[in-house]
């Protein structure tokens, strides 16, 4: 009996150990960065920065979502009206006693056009997942499903192999 | 009787609240990024010439046949294409994609179409044709003086701007060099010249943009001295500095070509107070 409580209390101190493992992977860290100034740019490398930079905004938008602040490493992946939006929705939800929970998300990119000048490209991609809004410290009785397919403008970086998301359209 | 029309307004009240509430914050992953539609951070890349016909011999000329719009076209639907090769779904969340493996070059129907003029433009763009500051002698803060002449420059003195652009085997150099430099010394008077030259005791140079005022214009003149020219500002003559820019490029590559942009010009100014000395003649010399 007593052998049985020893076992599983090891069980449940490894299954709080492996939890709060996890849970630190905290998604703070900066994203690496596609910059390679010496590849050359081929369209196929442009069309995976352009692809690069917006998996990476995905991220900041997560992100934002939870922690209403914008992350010091956002300006590698999204600038212009982008980061300006993510910037005034995270002061309103702030201003509005407002957190949200990323309960699931994913992004899903159906096409990339690079411009004929190389220096910027459109992309259309569909953001899905699931949140959960928690008003001044209580959360909201469902959880809301998010579907949102947007038309992404992505500008390049100077002569680098390198995009920004600047500016993205939700497509209604 | 008398609390219903009490609670019917507490609950309007309330209603008002969370609907004003309710509209005041986004919790969508893309619509909460939906901003304004001008920032004021820089990186911008507009391209918004017209694009030409590519040019014969052009080994893109069967490219694609997008016109060069800033890369922002919003009334149009995405298109979606449920089974493409490029679709990447990042599941589970925060998990990113496997990076895709270079594939070998595609034959000319991915390459879009190089237009080097629109190229060069969004280069141009990029210049920042910074024109300095005004230097003077004497100084704006020691102010100049009727009668004598005040010596303006440009600090640095603009130089020729160069910035190259390569994509896909494509260079593309655009120059601006500095054409003229119009002075416009805020008493009515101006000149076109260079960017002028520091003072120096001596003989004038040639380059040197000097400029005799004859009007008191300090601080606070204007609307206390009747002597002052209209054109006299707040805080002394108004000095600016117009440099104009040739803008001219030069690609090579798979289209070889060279032309020029239209001008730009950016400017600089200062406020220069001038003063006046006066003589006086005073009785009783020498007793």
């Amino acid at each position: 009996m007593r052998r049985r409580l020893t076992y599983s209390i090891a069980a449940l101190a490894l299954l709080i150990a492996g939890c709060g493992g996890s849970s630190t992977s905290t998604t703070d860290d900066a994203p690496s960065t596609s910059s390679d100034a010496q590849r050359q740019a081929t369209p196929m490398a442009l069309e995976q920065a352009a692809r690069t930079a917006i998996e990476q905004n995905a991220k900041v938008s997560d992100y934002v979502l939870s922690n209403n602040a914008i992350p010091s490493w956002a300006s590698q992946s999204t600038a212009g009206p982008a980061l300006a939006g993510l910037r005034g929705s995270a002061a309103q939800r702030k201003r509005a006693g407002v957190r949200v929970r990323v309960l699931a998300s994913s992004v899903t990119i159906h096409s990339i056009e690079l411009n004929p000048s190389y220096l910027s490209a459109t992309a259309a991609i569909v953001d899905e997942g699931r949140v959960r809004v928690y008003k001044n410290g209580r959360p909201e009785r469902h959880a809301i499903t998010l579907k949102e397919p947007a038309r992404v403008a992505l500008h390049r970086i100077g002569n680098e192999t390198r995009f920004v998301v600047w500016k993205l359209t939700v497509v209604k | 009787m008398r609390a219903s029309p009490l609670i019917m307004v507490g609950v309007a009240v309330l209603l008002t609240a969370s609907c004003a509430y309710a509209t005041s914050y986004r919790v969508g992953f893309a619509s909460q990024q939906e901003g304004p539609s001008h920032a004021s951070v820089g990186a911008s890349v507009h391209v918004s010439s017209s694009v030409p016909s590519a040019p014969a011999g052009s080994e893109a000329g069967a490219g694609s046949s997008e016109p060069l719009g800033g890369g922002e076209p919003q009334s149009s639907a995405p298109k979606v294409a449920p089974e493409a090769e490029s679709a990447c779904v990042r599941e589970p969340k925060r998990i990113p994609c496997a990076p895709q493996p270079e594939a070998p070059e595609q034959p000319a129907k991915a390459r879009p179409a190089i237009n080097p003029e629109a190229i060069a433009v969004t280069v141009a763009d990029r210049l920042s044709l910074g024109v300095g500051k005004i230097a003077a002698s004497p100084s704006a803060q020691a102010t100049g003086l009727t009668g004598a002449a005040s010596w303006f420059w440009l600090e640095p003195t603009p130089a020729t701007q160069t910035q190259t652009l390569a994509s896909h085997s494509e260079q593309v150099t655009v120059s601006a060099t500095v054409g003229s430099v119009q002075w416009i010394f805020g008493d009515g008077s101006q000149l076109t010249g260079g960017a002028g030259e520091s003072y120096r005791p001596g003989a004038v140079p040639a380059g040197a943009v000097t400029h005799v005022y004859e009007t008191r214009c300090l601080p606070g003149d204007q609307g206390h001295d009747p002597s002052v020219t209209a054109s006299c500002g707040a805080n002394g003559y108004e000095v600016r500095a117009a440099v104009e820019w040739a803008i001219s490029y030069r690609a090579s590559g798979p289209v070889t070509t060279a032309g020029t942009l239209p001008p730009r010009a950016t400017e600089a100014t200062i406020d220069y107070p001038v003063s006046e000395a006066r003589a006086f003649l005073t009785g009783g010399g020498g007793q």
